[in-house]
This record gives structure tokens, sequence and C-alpha cells, in this order.
């Protein structure tokens, strides 16, 4: 980005058309910065998850939403593991970053070929069953139970036998200490609550009143626009 | 400097006469909603209301907008509360949701004139914006719906 403004409209379209093949199919810019694993008030197991204090959780989203519902469907991949309301899950668009990889495409970052559900379905599903299991270690090591004691619901851990209750939030800097499990076991289909269900779009209301933001909507500063004619 | 009247308010801005509306709401006003297609006005995307009459931005001189009010999807509704809008969401209509600001203002322009359509008006007013997602099933379940509410 730094060196975009010593670079002509006519060189890039010469070098971004020969490096395509011709086609040119876009440019991906990292808009937000690597944020820290473990910052005060968050728990992030994981490069995909952030809880907060605040009983929030915000996933990030490796593909772009090009009308096959990434930002409905990677929540719900995470919520059931996480066992947390989907629809109060909050997206971000991951920069440009290996870390970000779909294992669909050896670990490149692309949105194609039906690969968004079927390449992040299994990274998903154990990023938030992680979580989960951390929060529920969390939790059993404040009560002083056995962690299969515990059983989560809708952003809650619950000890059955007592009755006591804990949020995520009320967890995170505990988990946050925990180390992230190697392995963690994910749900049977057959338990599932949200996978498999047709549920509403959670980017449908920006996409009826304009407010949806699409690549020619981005305002960069010194941005220039550059096209084949 | 020319005068406009956009979604009930007036905006002054400096621009060329002959400059096409789209660019006039999109890149001076920031009004980002509706969207360039094609500038030829061949696919609806950038559907505005020029005194109530769906118009295709991108073929408008900003002249040619003075002393009519323009309406663009940001004024449709305070609250995405018009009839349309809820029906568009009750409907699930977009995928990927480029097209359907100037869906919206094209089904507006409609129902403000004629709030019962005939599946062949419905046909006949929407048939210049086009859908690469293949939405055009749930638009016209939504324009009935919203006929109904």
């Amino acid at each position: 980005m730094t060196r975009s403004a010593s670079l002509s409209r006519r060189t890039f379209i010469k070098t971004a058309t020969a490096a395509g093949g011709g086609l040119m199919i876009g440019v991906y810019l990292p808009i937000h910065p690597s944020t820290s694993l473990r910052g005060a008030g968050t728990f992030e197991p994981n490069v995909w998850i952030k809880v907060s204090a605040d009983e929030s959780v915000r996933i990030m989203l490796t593909m772009l939403e090009m009308g096959q519902g990434v930002m409905t469907s990677m929540p719900m991949l995470v919520a059931e593991e996480l066992d947390f309301d989907w629809k109060k899950i909050k997206t971000e668009w991951a920069g440009a970053d290996p870390k970000y990889g779909n294992p669909n495409f050896g670990g490149q970052q692309l949105t194609a070929g039906s690969n968004s559900v079927r390449g992040m379905w299994k990274v998903l599903r154990e990023s938030g069953a992680a979580a989960r299991s951390m929060l529920v270690t969390a939790a059993a090591q404040t009560w002083n139970v056995p962690e299969s004691s515990c059983t989560t619901d809708n952003g809650v851990v619950m000890h059955q036998a007592s009755g006591r209750k804990l949020t995520y939030g009320a967890l995170v800097d505990k988990a946050a200490a925990l180390p992230v499990p190697k392995t963690v076991a994910l749900k049977d289909p057959k338990d599932f609550k949200v996978l498999g269900k047709s549920l509403a779009r959670l980017d449908v209301p920006e996409k009826v009143n304009g407010t949806a933001g699409f690549g020619i909507d981005v305002k960069l500063p010194g941005l220039l626009t550059a096209r084949v004619v | 400097m020319i005068a406009l009247d956009v979604n009930g308010t007036r905006r002054d801005v400096d621009v060329s006469p002959d400059m096409p509306l789209l660019w006039v709401l999109r890149d001076t006003l920031g009004l980002t909603g509706t969207k360039f297609g094609c500038g030829l006005g061949q696919c609806g995307a950038c559907t505005v209301h020029l005194d109530g009459v769906a118009t295709r931005a991108c073929m408008t001189a900003a002249s040619a907008a003075v002393g009519k009010k323009i309406t663009t999807i940001e004024g449709l509704s305070a609250n995405s509360s018009h009839p349309l809008q809820v029906a568009w969401v009750a409907e699930q209509v977009p995928q990927c949701g480029y097209c359907q600001s100037g869906q919206i203002m094209s089904a507006a322009a409609l129902l403000a004139k004629t709030p019962r359509p005939t599946d062949t008006q419905i046909d006949s007013a929407m048939s210049g914006n086009i859908c690469r997602c293949g939405t055009y099933q749930r638009i016209k379940r939504a324009i009935r719906r919203a006929a109904r509410a």
C-alpha cells in the first residue's frame, strides 16, 4: 500500500494484467492489523475466534461474501460447537495473511468453487469447540468441580449439580491463561442445533437499505481508479 | 455549483453539469447504496427516483435532476421500514445484494403508481433490472407480499 503512490495507473494495469494472464480479478488490501492473542478482557484461543468480557464473540471471515452467505454460514459453524447464539456472532474480514488460509486450497485465501463451508467446516467447528472446552475448564477450575460435570448452553457454562452458572464473558481472562487443547471432540451431527437448518441470513438487512459494503464502495486515502478499456 | 434535492435535503455540489447523477451521488455525496453496473442504462443497478419515477442515474446528467426530488435507497425509508424492504427481508431476497438497491427502487416506483400490480405489470416494471444471482422469483414474491401489506 505504501508503495502504491509511486505506481502509475498504466504500470499497475500492465503488471496486474501480465500477472493474471490477462484476467484482473482483484487486489486484496489488509485493513485490520493482527491483534494480540491475549488482550485484556478478551480470549482468543486461535486466529478465528475472539470472546470478549462484554459477552461478544467475533470471528474472522477469510472468504469474501459473494452471495453464498458466509456472513451467516461461518457464524453457524462456530456457534454450533461453541454453544453460542449464532445470530450474535460478529464477523470481520480477515486481511491477506497465510494464517487465514483455506485448507481446501492448500492454505490459500480464495473464494471460489463452493469451498466456503466445505473448506472451513472442520476448521471453524474445531475452533469453536476448542474455545468452548477452555471456557469449561476455566469454569470447572473456578468451582473446583470436574469438567465433565459442567455443561454449556447459549454462552453460559453451568454446573447442574449445584446450579451455578458463569457467562463466557466472565471467564475470558481465566480461559486465556489456559493451554489450547491439541485435539477436541466435535458434536455428533444428530446433536446439531443450528447446522443443517435453513436460517435467515444475517447480511440481508444491510442489503435492502444500501449500507452493505462492496468492493466498489471502498475508499482509501489517495485511491485511484484503474480500468481496462 | 448545482443545487440538488437529495432525499429531502438541498445539496449544493460543485460538479460539471453533464456529470452523471450516479457519480454525484456516489463520489461527491457518498451515497454508495446506489450501484454502478453497466453505465449504459442496461442493468438497473443505479436506479433512483426523480420525482417518483424510476430513473437510471448512470445515464442522467446532474443538470437534468435540478428542480426534481431525487430519492435513493438511503432515502426510501428511515429504518428499512418501507413495505418493500420489510418484504425483501421476509422473503430473503438478496444473495450477493449488488443489484438489490436498484431492484427495490424500481419496485417502489411501481407500487407508488400501481399499489396492487398484476404479475404482468410486475414483469413489465422490473424487466430492466438484472440480477446475476438470479433472485427473480423471490423479488416477485416480495413485491406481491409488499402489495398485500
